[in-house]
């Protein structure tokens, strides 16, 4: 046997998991061995991270070669030097896959977190060798399927096995590339042709691009290959003129392949022959479509025509062609090395082998990744995306670039294949992934979309040029609030003509977008249309500028965000306390749905702390700078309202119409007013003399409270109108706390949520004791599990949770702040059975779940693991997984409920069945946010008006733009250049606030509120500047 | 006459010693060479390492450009192969950084964790 004298490098992972499994013993071993054999001039011994391969751990690879060794014990390395090193036989019986070509990226991968789900088998390469040096892709195994076709394997067979393999072109359509080959290699010609579309030109897409900038002599062995295949002897290669780095690299790698041989006569000492030209195309997106691509080639403008005859009888230069993208040339290797057969193992039934995919928009990690086809898109967008950054809500992902289509959050666990995303209402199209999130607008992207399109369309066939330029027409129209409903309508019916009557691929895909957010965001096209009114906050006429647009109230966050930065406080305060009369309240408990929809906290940037802002305003100025104009009725134009409920939305409700000059008598079942805001929220979230000072400057002298009055006995919608009121509004919120209604709930001990909380705040009760569990997850969970942990007597406060923390639908600071305080979280997880001693709870049964597929809302459905049932020693429960309206006071003679037991009202004008009865608030929505309880009392101040003086309850939508300009404060430039990011909420010390109920949240100083405002991107200035 | 199997094996087993002779079996560095990478600053940080391998700041260090890896928002990427050693990834490189990293990882021998794609 020849001595081998090969140097090695074996790389031994010492990733968790493998460290664990003894990967310290095997480096010792490693050392002994070599040591021993006197190899320490020939081995190098290297560690890596983890190489994502755990589950066969320890793994380690010896080099060159690249084979792949999993579950290697100290024991076997003696063995594995001897035959490896010394006798060049990698030991087979620990060897993993080690033929695979794609197993070579584990090599240096480390980046498991990326990397861990992906397969890389076309871009094997990219990223590990140096593109320009043929030695790197030579060392690689490189050739070596292109020089096994031509030694051992007739044309016939390189097609059969490419068929095997079940690979199916990557450009997006999808057809099986062995069938395509079939065809082109019966055909009679002594002139065929091979063709690379290079010619990349969806929005967001960049595959072809790094694929060939990375490992630009895969594709020329593949084209090589297939040129074998049907007979051809020239290859062209189509790549746009704008990937001037691409063209490069390609063109040295084939003058390079030129002289070693691997192109051009003769290659490698046989009789095929074969050349490979590059064709730039000028970029025009329609050059994409193969007929269009090959008349540009021919030299002719870049036009469509009609199918058939196809390419693979007559194509470029009227001679059989075959014509296949980027990814699928780099496929053609791996299948001829590793074989059809190991290649169709791969994937789903239909679609085989990986799909690399150009990740983009709203992932936290974007970029190119190649996975297994059946991997879901909740995967690539969780897993190897890592999510959504900054919070945010995913909305939807789009794939196949203009020709795809946009999918919702319930189709997340869609599998990737070519059947399932048609299914679905998308394509594969050729791998261009955009994730959006919840700031994104729908008909905005469609419009983009199409805008696009419109550019690209030649102009050849009718209904591209003028269908397509018709849809993109209304999307502008309802873009800017000008749409009709009927063109909803309009959209599918030219939609759907174009896509039966366009001559190629560009038109009859082009209007997939505008179909299908059609199809699954049809509300936000009739949000625009109806209501003039852009959920995420993006049409520029629609919007004005988010926060005011995603305020319920309409406030103009940026108007007293510009008075802060120009310290003037006063001005500021107008400007906050106008739209809402319980500006204190909300500067401390509002859900600030304006900084979600801020601009300079989309994507990944840092929102404008607005709540704090205005915490900061409320905090320096006295309400009374605010002087509201009350108008002054005739004695017979006033008339008197019943506001039952003295809530949020009650008192926002009565002061309106006490403005408007109206006698508004509010009733209330406590003693007090101020609704949840006073039994609900606790005191270190909202003081209560912060409470009382709102709720005194909002009272006039037109509203009379009324307390200990109960609705449903002491008094009723009848009895009111007896009594002589000519309106009523129902604001009596949802109090009753929702069973679990399992077994054991009545047991001492357990608490419905709103019984403990009321006892709290407003009877000074301690009932919780011990080791306390809260079984929710909203805020009316954590506001029990904070107030909990403050009470004497009380060991440990537990939340229990039945889904994940991402789907708890509490504050996020919140749940922040309640696990700072100590409070244990635990998700996943749901009660069982209540078991008691001596009638008191003592302890609870849970089960475990994990979550399923999505449910119709697009959360994930928490399923019970059988037989993860335990039990948990509690000794006090808090139940507080939901509240509902009490029913004995809604059940009156004509209210008309709904399903879930809420008042039913029309959404525009908050009317009840009974005339003259209005409702609002949590009595209609359920559990709900300050904020919107507060716009419903204002908006039913506005109809209840309208009611009383005889006019049309609807009104028409107004959109509210930005009106009063504000100068920018002047700063100096040293300053300007200084980069501030969102302050922190400041807060009293965790060891301080535990056991006390003093306000846990503090004011931003002066310096810091000043420095927050300036970060304001001012997005009013667009309207309110006027134009030089 | 060899076929072109035999042919492939001889040329591959050439380019082996070659790029070992270019010094494969030292400390690697590769400096990500996409058009990605590039327009996020990478040819700016390969000068730092050449230049530093020209003046002999770095000795015996086998320095080579790659293809983009898919890590976009992570670019540019420079990667540190050393005998023993972790592979380590640089994310988000600078000229400063890569000077950096030639004083404090390439000399001295110390990972700059921070900078660390984990």
């Amino acid at each position: 046997m020849k001595e081998n004298n090969e140097k090695y490098v074996i790389t031994l992972c010492y990733g968790p998991t493998c460290l664990s499994r003894g990967a310290v013993q095997i480096r010792e071993a490693l050392d002994n061995e070599i040591a021993r054999r006197g190899l320490s001039e020939r081995v190098r011994i290297a560690l890596s991270g983890c190489l994502g391969l755990s589950d066969q751990g320890p793994i380690l690879i010896v080099n060159p070669g690249f084979s792949v060794f999993g579950n290697v014990s100290a024991n076997d390395i003696p063995e594995l030097v001897e035959e490896h090193i010394l006798n060049d036989r990698p030991l087979a019986r620990l060897a993993i896959q080690a033929d695979h070509l794609f197993n070579r990226f584990y090599r240096i991968f480390g980046d498991v977190n990326f990397f861990g789900k992906q397969m890389r088998i076309t871009l094997r390469n990219c990223g590990i060798i140096d593109p320009e040096s043929l030695d790197d892709y030579l060392s690689l195994r490189g050739y070596e399927a292109l020089a096994k076709v031509l030694t051992s394997m007739s044309r016939q067979d390189v097609i059969d096995e490419v068929k095997k393999s079940g690979l199916r072109g990557r450009g997006g359509a999808g057809f099986p590339t062995g069938i395509k080959w079939d065809f082109a290699a019966k055909e009679q010609n002594d002139v065929k042709y091979v063709i690379c579309n290079a010619d990349e030109g969806d929005p967001g897409a960049f595959m072809d691009r790094s694929a060939i900038e990375g490992d630009p002599h895969t594709i020329l062995e593949g084209m090589a290959i297939g040129g074998y295949a049907i007979g051809a002897v020239k290859g062209f290669i189509y790549i746009r003129a704008e990937y001037p780095l691409a063209i490069d690299r390609l063109e040295k790698a084939i003058a390079d392949a030129k002289k070693e041989g691997f192109l051009g006569k003769n290659i490698l000492g046989s009789d095929f022959s074969f050349d490979i030209e590059i064709r730039l195309g000028a970029g025009a997106f329609v050059c994409g479509e193969e007929t269009a691509l090959m008349h540009s080639i021919e030299g002719q403008r870049g036009i469509p025509t009609p199918k058939p005859p196809f390419p693979a009888v007559e194509g470029v230069f009227k001679k059989p062609t075959i014509i296949n993208n980027v990814e699928t040339w780099a496929n053609i290797p791996v299948v001829i090395l590793d074989g059809g057969e190991w290649f169709s193992s791969i994937g789903t039934e239909t679609s085989k082998g990986t799909k690399v995919f150009a990740l983009a928009g709203n992932v936290r990690n974007t970029g190119l990744v190649e996975v297994p086809m059946g991997t879901t898109l909740r995967e690539i967008v969780y897993d190897i995306g890592g999510g959504i950054p900054n919070n945010k809500k995913f909305k939807s992902v789009q794939t196949g670039g203009p020709s795809g289509g946009c999918l919702p959050e319930q189709y997340l666990d869609t599998q990737i294949d070519y059947e399932s995303l048609a299914r679905a209402g998308s394509i594969m199209g050729s791998g261009g992934m955009i994730v959006v999130d919840e700031n994104t607008c729908m008909v905005d992207m469609a419009k983009y979309f199409l805008e696009f399109t419109q550019d690209e369309s030649c102009g050849k066939c009718t209904p591209c040029r003028e269908g397509i330029g018709r849809m993109h027409e209304i999307l502008l129209r309802i873009t800017k609030g000008e749409g009709k409903l009927e063109d909803i309508e309009k959209l599918k019916y030219i939609g759907r003509l174009i896509k039966s009557a366009a001559l190629c691929g560009l038109g009859q895909s082009a209007p997939n977008p505008v179909l299908s957010t059609l199809q699954y965001f049809e509300h936000e096209y009739i949000e625009h249309i109806v209501h003039k009114r852009c959920p995420a906050g993006v049409c520029s006429a629609l919007t004005g500028a988010p926060c005011q647009s995603a305020c319920p109230l309409g406030t103009e966050a940026w108007r007293y965000i510009a008075h802060v930065e120009r310290g003037e406080y006063e001005k500021a305060y107008i400007a906050l306390r106008e739209p809402n009369p319980l500006p204190s309240v909300c500067a401390r408990v509002c859900n600030h749905p304006c900084e979600r929809s801020c601009r300079a906290g989309r994507g990944d940037g840092e929102a404008i702390s607005i709540r704090n802002l205005k915490r900061f305003v409320t905090d320096r100025v006295d309400p009374s700078v605010f002087k509201p104009e009350k108008s002054i009725l005739d004695e017979e134009e006033i008339k008197k309202v019943a506001v039952v409920g003295a809530g949020p939305a009650g008192l926002s409700a009565a002061h309106y119409l006490s403005l408007k000059g109206y006698k508004v008598t509010i009733f209330d079942a406590e003693e007090k007013p101020g609704g949840l805001l006073l039994k609900g929220i606790p005191s270190y979230r909202l003081p209560r003399d912060v409470l009382n000072r709102d709720i005194e400057f909002l009272m006039n002298e037109n509203i009379t409270f009324k307390g200990k009055t109960f609705f449903g006995t002491d008094i009723t919608v009848k009895s009111l109108f007896d009594t002589g009121f000519n309106a009523v509004f129902i604001a009596i919120g949802s109090h009753q706390s929702l069973r679990l209604k399992i077994d054991g709930e009545d047991f001492e001990g357990v608490y419905p949520s709103m019984y403990f909380l009321r006892g709290h705040n407003l009877e000074n009760k301690n009932l919780a004791k011990g080791n306390v569990g809260v079984i929710g997850g909203g805020n009316s969970a954590i506001d029990a599990a904070r107030i909990a942990i403050r009470q004497e007597g009380v060991e440990s406060v537990k939340i229990f949770y039945r889904r994940t923390r991402n789907e708890m639908p509490a504050i996020d600071e919140e749940i922040e702040a309640a696990l700072e305080e100590g409070v244990k979280l635990e998700t996943l997880i749901s009660p069982e059975r209540i078991v008691s001693e001596n009638g008191r709870l003592k302890q609870v049964e849970f089960i475990r779940n994990i979550l399923g597929e999505s449910d119709k809302s697009g959360r994930r459905r928490p399923l019970p693991v059988i037989g993860s049932d335990h039990l948990v020693e509690i000794d006090t429960l808090i139940v507080a997984i939901s509240e509902e309206p009490d029913k004995s006071a809604i059940a009156q003679d004509g209210l008309e409920l709904t399903d879930w037991g809420t008042v039913k009202i029309d959404a525009d004008t908050l009317a009840t069945s009974i005339p003259g009865v209005f409702a609002g608030g949590d009595v209609v929505t359920g559990p709900n946010t300050v904020v919107d309880a507060i716009a419903a009392g204002k908006n039913a101040a506005l109809t209840i008006e309208r009611y009383l003086c005889g006019r049309d309850l609807r009104q028409t939508p107004q959109v509210n733009l930005p009106e009063i300009y504000i100068p920018q404060a002047i700063v100096d430039e040293e300053e300007e250049t200084v980069e501030f990011h969102r302050p922190e909420t400041p807060s009293v010390e965790v060891e301080l606030r535990r056991k006390s109920f003093m306000e846990v949240e503090k004011s931003l100083s002066v310096e810091n509120a000043e420095r927050e405002a300036r970060r304001c991107l001012r997005c009013d200035l667009e309207f309110t500047q006027k134009k030089i | 006459m060899a076929t072109p199997l035999e042919i492939i094996k001889k040329k591959r087993a050439q380019a082996i010693h070659r790029i070992i002779e270019k010094g494969y079996l030292t400390t690697r560095v590769y400096v990500g060479m996409a058009t990605c990478e590039i327009a996020a600053g990478s040819q700016e940080v390969m000068a730092v390492f050449e230049k530093a391998v020209r003046d002999g700041q770095i000795k015996n260090v086998y320095l080579s450009q790659k293809g983009c890896a898919g890590r976009c928002n992570l670019e540019p990427m420079v990667e540190i192969i050393e005998e023993g050693k972790i592979p380590v990834k640089y994310q988000k490189v600078s000229p400063d950084k890569a000077r950096d990293i030639i004083d404090r990882h390439l000399i001295n021998g110390k990972v700059i964790e921070e900078w660390v794609i984990q």
